[in-house]
């Protein structure tokens, strides 16, 4: 009977560091804290927002005689010496306990970024409340309070609006990749030390924004669009990359997932719409007397999905003629991007990290001047593509207008 | 017993009180008062028809007082050679058989001048036909149960094994009541040393009435603190017919529908006969879905409470935010509200179980309506606890055996309370502590939480 109980003890103690949090807080108590905007504030302080869910207003449905005044979300702000400082000190003026644990969203204003950002992620590293998981944005050409207490239409949330876009644009047109806060963290304590950060921007009535008329008409006011990816060099922005430098980021990197490319054909520039279903970039390094040498090889495939002008594709030839336009198109967007990395010495494309993977010993010998030794290298391109169908129709009807 | 039978009447009147429906008829001849006799009967115990008959076929006059009979000793035998040939009938000069024969329903002869009894079996009560079962609902398979008549019973079960190898063994188990028990077994299956044991621990029991089979349950359990029951009762006969091929074995109790089976483990209140008559396949799948329910009886609300109170980090955000919005305004904690609606729900299916038929249907509006609608928009509760608390309702009905359904019910609230103080942690502790209990239980000395179970177990 007595071993019995000590085995049973054991049992039991043995399940402690199983559970999770001890304590129990009533869910009534919790203000859901959904996103984060970290600002500079005068005096070497951070100003830190908190987007608040309005539960009652948020879910739909029942509410057990509960209150559905106000806006979705509510922002309250404070500023501190550092991060939870600033958190401890907003607990004056809100009315329940913030609970960290569902933030889905980082947004980090732009002078911070620029002036350095390296030394706020160890409050979430640390926290056992708060998740890596969550999105980090920065707030391009703004600061982050503003673009956290923005409401946007369709989604109730502002977080889950922003995570969204994020989502569909990383998905569907590919200028930019989500980056979460331990994907911050890995790429800052990395030798190269860059990393890139997809922008949100707000643009707009930007005097609206926080106004709940704002969703209340079909052409929002103010609204909050996903915007270049920043590119910070030992922690600190260095500048903005858009529209064909950002897609060539992305294939270079690898990390295409689908896009829409236009091409020139018969003449007539961009008129053909390409759907990039598949993209895969594979590096080759080289060492030749000293020199570093990188080939890109960059796999497409895609398919065609508008035609502007009268191509026959039925024609012998047609498809290969599109197909070698196509992949010149993908060439010069990768080019361009990494010529400009390579005039800015800084290793946006992740070379660094996959050289120190694959050859420790030659990353050891140039690490410490690695920008230099980047900006230097020989690095080459080749695309092959392959158009898989053209949708339903061979010849559009274009070929058929009588002109 | 006295040679005189006036004494012997004397003494059977006393003994019953003089009750009036003990009958006594008197069958005297002034020429030979030696062939004076005595019926007694129970009015109420005894089929008329079978007493009459009986009567008229041995004390026909020609027959009696035909030359050869002189001797008293020969016109009792031939008294008893007559008995007979109309029914099952017995001699005996024991009181106290002849007293247990007469409230049994049995017809008694006494004759002028024998110390022996002439015992006529003449049984005849009225019972409840056999119906449907009502306990033990299947869409296939046979569709008679057991009734409250032994023999019934015995018989639903002997029709459907046609072998000499079903012994039944018969007790009387109670003092005052003197209940008829059976036990029946497969020999050669059933295990010869359960059988044994629990010969035993029905010749133990010492108790004034027998009511129902429950009340012998309660003596036959190994352990006697648990909410687990570890004999498995059926009013299904081919439920009992399974088992016993199975060599477990079958306890009939007079006056009871519910026949006892021993010895059982854990899973198989988990088995409904119709798993057999479904394809196995599906019959499997059905038996984990009820295993499912069954968990989710026992864990659910415990589980939400760990959650909302504990893990909030654990729920999905868009979830979280929508059960928070729910209890925006329910102003108890969310143990004080699973406790309310879970005590609401206990109340209103006892209520459901005792209340006359009729009305019955009040008690499903005003639960439905007052506890599900009105709670929620008063603000009471909250809608997800409503559905926790309705999930956890429909998941217990799932168990096909109702004991093994009411364990859950008191283990339940348990869980909640450990659940609210330590969170998921104590939902640990509680199965910990579940599972070590259940491990220790035994039925009629053969472990209860196993899977092993087979025919024939314990033979070689």
């Amino acid at each position: 009977m007595r071993n019995r109980l000590v085995y049973m003890l054991i049992l039991m103690v043995a399940a402690l560091p199983m559970t999770g949090c001890w304590n129990s807080r009533e869910p009534k108590q919790l203000a859901i804290v959904m996103a984060l905007g970290i600002d500079k504030a005068p005096g070497n302080k951070y100003k830190v927002s908190f987007q608040i869910a309005n539960s009652g207003q948020v879910a739909p449905g029942i509410v057990a005689g509960g209150s559905t005044y106000g806006a979705p979300v509510m922002v309250y702000s404070g500023t501190g010496s550092s991060i939870y400082e600033a958190i401890r000190k907003t607990s004056r003026s809100v009315p329940r306990q913030l609970f960290f644990a569902h933030i889905r969203l980082v947004v980090i204003g732009e002078s911070l970024a620029k002036s350095g950002m390296q030394e706020i992620f160890d409050f979430f590293d640390r926290s056992r409340e708060t998740r890596l998981t969550a999105m980090v944005l920065i707030a391009r050409g703004g600061d982050a309070e503003q673009a956290v207490r923005t409401l946007t239409p369709l989604e109730k949330l502002p977080a889950n609006a922003v995570m969204g876009k994020m989502m569909h644009s990383s998905r569907l047109w590919s200028e930019n990749f989500t980056v979460y806060i331990d994907d911050v963290i890995n790429m800052m304590v990395s030798e190269e030390n860059v990393l890139l950060i997809s922008g949100v921007k707000l643009a707009g009535d930007k005097g609206m924004s926080a106004k709940k008329e704002n969703v209340e008409q079909t052409n929002p006011a103010a609204i909050l669009n996903i915007s270049g990816m920043a590119v910070m060099q030992e922690g600190k922005l260095k500048k903005w990359l858009d529209g064909r430098l950002a897609r060539g980021v992305i294939w270079a990197r690898n990390k295409m997932e689908s896009s829409v490319m236009t091409i020139d054909a018969m003449g007539k520039p961009k008129s053909v719409s390409i759907e990039v279903s598949r993209g895969k970039t594979k590096v080759k390094t080289q060492f030749a007397n000293g020199q570093l040498r990188f080939h890109f090889h960059i796999d497409a495939e895609g398919f065609i999905t508008e035609l502007q002008v009268p191509f026959d594709m039925t024609k012998p030839g047609g498809i290969d003629s599109m197909e070698k336009e196509w992949a010149e198109t993908i060439r010069d967007e990768a080019e361009a991007a990494i010529k400009q990395a390579q005039s800015e010495k800084c290793d946006m494309l992740g070379l660094g990290q996959m050289l120190r993977r694959e050859h420790p010993k030659q990353w050891n010998k140039r690490k410490d001047d690695w920008n230099n030794v980047f900006a230097d290298s020989e690095i080459t391109v080749t695309v092959h593509t392959e158009i898989r169908h053209q949708g339903l129709r061979n010849k559009s009807y274009l070929s058929n207008i009588s002109k | 017993m006295d040679k005189r039978l006036k004494l012997n009447i004397d003494r059977l009147q006393q003994a019953t009180g003089q009750s009036p429906d003990y009958v006594i008829r008197h069958y005297v001849r002034d020429k030979e008062p030696c062939l004076t006799a005595a019926v007694a009967y129970n009015a109420n115990l005894s089929n008329r028809q079978a007493i009459d008959d009986a009567i008229a076929h041995m004390f026909d006059e020609n027959r009696l007082f035909a030359p050869e009979q002189k001797e008293h000793h020969n016109r009792l035998h031939w008294l008893m050679l007559q008995a007979s040939l109309v029914g099952s009938a017995a001699k005996s000069s024991n009181w106290k058989a002849v007293i247990r024969a007469v409230v049994s329903g049995d017809m008694i002869i006494f004759l002028e001048g024998s110390s022996e009894a002439i015992i006529v079996f003449a049984q005849g009560m009225e019972w409840r036909t056999i119906t449907e079962p009502t306990t033990q609902v299947t869409i296939r398979g046979p569709k008679d149960s057991f009734t409250e008549s032994l023999s019934t019973n015995v018989s639903l079960v002997r029709r459907r094994v046609k072998n000499e190898s079903l012994w039944l063994e018969m007790f009387s188990i109670g003092q005052i009541t003197e209940t008829d028990v059976a036990m029946m077994y497969v020999h050669g299956i059933a295990d010869e040393s359960i059988v044994e044991e629990l010969r035993r621990r029905l010749h133990e029991i010492r108790e004034d009435g027998i009511l129902e089979s429950g009340t012998i349950e309660k003596h036959l359990q190994d352990k006697k603190l648990t909410p687990f029951p570890t004999l498995y009762n059926t009013e299904r006969p081919d439920s009992v017919v399974g088992h016993l091929m199975d060599g477990r074995i079958a306890i009939i109790v007079d006056g009871t529908p519910f026949v006892l089976m021993a010895p059982v483990t854990f899973f198989q209140f988990f088995q409904s006969v119709e798993d057999f008559y479904q394809l196995s396949d599906i019959g499997v799948l059905i038996r984990l879905l009820r295993y499912v329910g069954y968990l989710i009886s026992l864990l659910l609300p415990a589980l939400y409470i760990a959650a909302m109170t504990f893990h909030q980090e654990m729920i999905p955000t868009p979830l979280l935010i929508s059960l928070v919005a729910q209890r925006e305004g329910v102003p108890f904690p969310v143990i004080i509200e699973a406790l309310l609606m879970e005590l609401s729900f206990e109340l209103m299916r006892e209520a459901g179980v005792r209340m006359p038929r009729a009305v019955g249907q009040a008690v499903s509006i005003v639960g439905a309506l007052i506890l599900g609608q009105a709670a929620v928009q008063a603000g009471i509760v909250s809608a997800a606890m409503v559905i926790i608390v309705a999930a956890t309702g429909i998941a217990s009905f799932t168990a096909p055996a109702f004991n093994i359904a009411i364990s859950v019910r008191i283990l339940r609230f348990v869980l909640m309370i450990l659940s609210s103080v330590f969170g998921l942690f104590g939902i640990l502790i509680g199965l910990f502590i579940l599972t070590a209990h259940l491990s220790s239980l035994k039925s009629i000395g053969l472990p209860y939480f196993t899977f092993q179970f087979k025919r024939g177990q314990g033979k070689g």
